[in-house]
C-alpha cells in the first residue's frame, strides 16, 4: 500500500516509455518522421514496460490503488505522446529514451 | 425545413445500418444535455481541489494543521464543546487527518440554552494551537463550487436530481455509442491532425476521449450509482413499500451506525475519550482516528460512534467502533465493507470522489477531468461546424437551430470560465460584512454567465469567442494580481512560506488564464486572417465559427 510520490513518478515515466514505444511502432508514425529500424522490437519493449510498470505498481500498492495509478498514468502518457506526435514528432525517440533509464534508476533508488 | 436540410447526413435511424444509428444516437443524445454537461464537467473538475480553494477563499485561516496527534486535538475539541454546546444531544469533533479535513472542527445540536449554550446548533474551525474559533469570511468556497456539478445550486433536489440523473444517463449512452462508431480505434489511436478543419474536431474529440475513456466510464457510470435511490426507487419498494415513510426507514436500516438509542434521562459522566482514542487506533493503527460522533453526552445512554480514516483505501467507507459512553465498553465493531452489493458502490462512489487521491494522484485526477471537458467542449462545438461547413458547400443560410447552439456554445465554453472566475472575483471584493456575502459570490457567478450567454446572443460569433475568452483570461490571469492586493497572503507570501496550497491556487489560476488568453489570442490572428484573406462564407467554415 506505499504511495510515496516517488513511486507515482516511476510509474508515469515507465508507462510514458511503454506507451511512447507503441507510438514509435505505430503507422502514424511512420508518416510522421523517420521509420526507426526495427519497428517490431519497439512494439514489443512498449508492452513488455507497460507490464513491467503494472507488475511494479500492483506488488507495491495492491490492485486497487494500482488499477487507478496506472489508467491515470496511460491517459496522461497518452495524450503527451499523440501532442508529441502531431507537433514534435522528433521528440518522441528521444523522451522515450530518457524516460525509460530516469524511471528505471527512481525506481531503484526508491 | 432548413434545419431538416441541414442533418440530412445523420440518417434516419430507421432505414439506417447499426453504426449509423449509433451515430444518430451519439449526436443528439450528446447534445440534449451538453451544455450541462459542460458545467458539470467544469464544477466537478474544480471539485478535485475544493478543500485547496476553501483555503483561498478564506485566507484569514492559517495553513492547515493537519498531523496533530489525536492525543492532543481530542481534549481541545471536547474542551470546546462542553463551553459552548452544554446538553447537546450531538457532539461531532472532526480531526485534521489529511487534506480533506484540513482543520479540526466541531458540530453540535440540540445544545441546551438554559446549561449557557448560546446556539443550539452550529459548526465551528478550532485553532489548535490555542483552542480558539478560527474566525474567516462567510463564503461558499469550493465546497458550494463542487457541490454545484450535482446539485444545480438554484434547485431543489426533487429537480436537480432527476435532471442530473437524465444528463449522467445520456452520458453513458453517448459514451457507449460513442466507442461503437469510432471505427478506427485503434489504428488512430496515436492520431492528431491539426489544422484540417472538421477533421482536426474530430481527431481532438477521439484523442480527448479515448484517452481518458477509463475516467469517462468510470466517472459517469459512479455518477448514475449515486443516483440510484432516486432513480430506481422501485427496487427498495418491494421491501419497504411506497408510502412515504420507506425511504426513511430503507435510508436508517442501510446507513444508521447501529447502536443508536434514545436518551436516558440520566446524568452520566462521560468516559475518557483519550480510552476510547486508544482503543480504536488498537484497531487501525495510530492516527487512523478521523472523527467521533458523541450522541447524548453526559447521559447514561450516551454513545461514541469512531469513525476510521479511509484514505489509505479506494473505497468510500470506512471501518466504525461504537463505545458505550457512560462506561467506555465496545459495543460493535464494523469493518469498512459489510456486503459485496455496498461494497460496490461504496469502491465506485470512492473512485469518483478521489478522496483517497495523493497529491500526484490528485493532479491526474484534474487532467483527466480537464480532458473530459474537453471532450464535451469538441463535441459541442464539432457539431456546429459540421452543420457550418455543410450550409456554406450547399449555399442554404443556417438555421435556427445551428445558430441557436453556436450561441449557446460560446456563451458555455467561453462564458463559464468568466463566470467562475467573477465568483472568486466577488469573494475578494465583496465587503467581508456584506449581508448573504456567500449567497451573493454565486449570484455572480450565474449573474456573469447569464451576461455572457446574452453578450454571445447580441455580438458576431466570431467576435465573441474572442472577446470572451480574453475577458475570462484576463479575469483569471489577475487573480493573484487581485489577491496580492486584497490580502497578505500572495505569491510574495506563500512562496517563501512554502505555503503551496495558496500558492498553487494562484499558479494554476493564473496558468487558466493565460491558456484562455492564448486561444483567445490564437482566435484572433485566425479572425484577422480570414478576414484579410477570404471571402466570408469560406472564412466562416474554417474557422468553424459563424459570423
Amino acid at each position: 500500500m506505499t504511495q510515496p510520490p516517488l513511486l507515482s513518478l516511476v510509474l508515469c515515466l515507465l508507462v510514458l516509455a511503454g506507451v511512447g514505444s507503441l507510438a514509435v511502432a505505430s503507422a502514424r508514425y511512420r508518416q510522421r518522421s523517420t521509420p526507426v529500424p526495427m519497428a517490431g522490437v519497439w512494439r514489443v519493449s512498449g508492452w513488455v514496460l507497460v507490464a513491467l510498470a503494472s507488475v511494479v505498481a500492483i506488488v507495491l500498492q495492491g490492485w486497487a490503488m494500482a488499477l487507478v495509478y496506472l489508467l491515470a498514468a496511460a491517459t496522461l502518457a497518452t495524450t503527451s505522446v499523440v501532442l508529441v506526435l502531431s507537433y514534435r514528432p522528433r521528440w518522441l525517440v528521444p523522451i522515450v529514451l530518457v524516460a525509460l533509464p530516469s524511471g528505471l534508476l527512481l525506481f531503484a533508488g526508491i | 425545413m432548413s434545419r431538416r436540410r441541414s442533418d440530412s447526413r445523420a440518417a434516419t435511424p430507421a432505414k439506417a445500418g447499426f453504426r449509423q444509428t449509433m451515430t444518430w444516437l451519439h449526436t443528439w443524445v450528446g447534445l440534449t444535455f451538453i451544455w450541462l454537461l459542460f458545467f458539470v464537467f467544469v464544477t466537478g473538475t474544480a471539485g478535485y481541489f475544493d478543500t485547496e480553494i476553501d483555503r483561498w477563499m478564506q485566507p484569514e485561516l492559517p495553513p492547515a494543521q493537519i498531523g496533530v496527534d489525536a492525543s492532543d486535538s481530542v481534549p481541545v475539541l471536547l474542551n470546546h464543546a462542553r463551553l459552548v454546546a452544554p446538553g447537546a444531544e450531538q457532539w461531532f469533533l472532526s480531526l485534521p487527518v489529511d487534506r480533506n479535513q484540513p482543520y479540526a472542527s466541531l458540530f453540535w445540536r440540540g445544545a441546551d440554552p438554559e446549561q449557557g449554550a448560546q446556539q443550539t446548533s452550529g459548526n465551528a474551525l478550532i485553532d489548535l494551537r490555542d483552542g480558539a474559533v478560527l474566525q474567516a469570511r462567510d463564503t461558499g468556497g469550493g465546497q458550494l463550487l463542487y457541490q454545484m456539478h450535482w446539485r444545480l445550486h438554484y434547485l431543489s433536489r426533487n429537480y436537480s436530481d432527476w435532471i442530473i440523473t437524465l444528463a449522467t444517463m445520456f452520458m453513458f449512452v453517448a459514451i457507449i455509442a460513442g466507442v461503437i462508431i469510432h471505427k478506427r480505434i485503434f489504428r488512430d489511436f496515436f492520431t492528431f491532425r491539426p489544422g484540417k478543419g472538421q477533421r482536426s474536431w474530430l481527431d481532438a474529440h477521439n484523442l480527448l476521449s479515448v484517452a481518458a475513456l477509463p475516467f469517462h466510464l468510470m466517472i459517469t457510470y459512479s455518477g448514475l450509482l449515486f443516483m440510484g435511490f432516486s432513480f430506481m426507487p422501485l427496487v427498495y419498494s418491494a421491501y419497504y413499500g411506497t408510502d412515504n415513510g420507506a425511504r426513511g426507514e430503507f435510508f436508517a436500516e442501510v446507513f444508521d451506525p447501529p447502536g443508536l438509542t434514545a436518551a436516558a434521562g440520566e446524568a452520566a459522566p462521560l468516559v475518557s475519550l483519550a480510552l476510547v482514542v486508544a482503543e480504536a487506533e488498537q484497531h487501525w493503527g495510530e492516527n487512523r482516528v478521523r472523527s467521533l460522533d458523541i450522541r447524548h453526552p453526559g447521559d447514561a445512554n450516551a454513545r461514541i460512534f469512531v469513525h476510521e480514516n479511509a484514505e489509505q483505501t479506494v473505497a468510500n467507507s470506512e471501518g466504525l467502533l461504537v463505545f458505550d459512553g457512560s462506561n467506555g465498553s465496545l459495543i460493535h465493531a464494523l469493518p469498512s465493507a459489510t456486503s459485496t452489493t455496498k461494497r460496490i458502490r461504496d469502491v465506485s462512489l470512492g473512485l469518483h470522489e478521489g478522496l483517497f487521491a495523493a497529491p500526484v494522484l490528485r493532479w491526474l485526477y484534474f487532467f483527466s477531468g480537464v480532458l473530459g471537458t474537453g471532450m464535451v467542449a469538441t463535441g459541442m462545438v464539432m457539431w456546429t461546424v459540421k452543420r457550418r461547413e455543410q450550409a456554406v458547400r450547399t449555399r442554404v443560410p443556417p438555421s435556427a437551430g445551428l445558430l441557436l447552439v453556436e450561441k449557446l456554445n460560446v456563451g458555455t465554453i467561453a462564458g463559464l470560465f468568466v463566470g467562475i472566475a467573477a465568483y472568486f472575483w466577488a469573494n475578494r471584493l465583496l465587503p467581508v460584512d456584506f449581508v448573504s456575502r456567500a449567497d451573493w459570490e454565486a449570484h455572480a457567478l450565474f449573474l456573469t454567465w447569464a451576461a455572457m450567454l446574452l453578450h454571445a446572443a447580441v455580438r458576431p460569433t466570431r467576435q465573441a469567442w474572442v472577446e470572451q475568452f480574453a475577458l475570462g483570461g484576463l479575469a483569471f490571469a489577475a487573480l493573484p494580481v487581485l489577491n496580492w492586493l486584497t490580502t497578505d497572503r500572495h505569491l510574495g507570501q506563500s512562496v517563501p512560506a512554502q505555503d503551496w496550497v495558496l500558492a498553487g491556487f494562484d499558479l494554476t489560476v493564473l496558468a487558466l488564464g493565460l491558456t484562455l488568453l492564448v486561444i483567445a489570442g490564437y482566435l484572433a490572428s485566425r479572425l484577422g486572417y480570414v478576414n484579410r484573406h477570404l471571402p466570408h462564407d469560406a472564412a466562416a467554415s474554417t474557422l468553424g465559427v459563424s459570423r
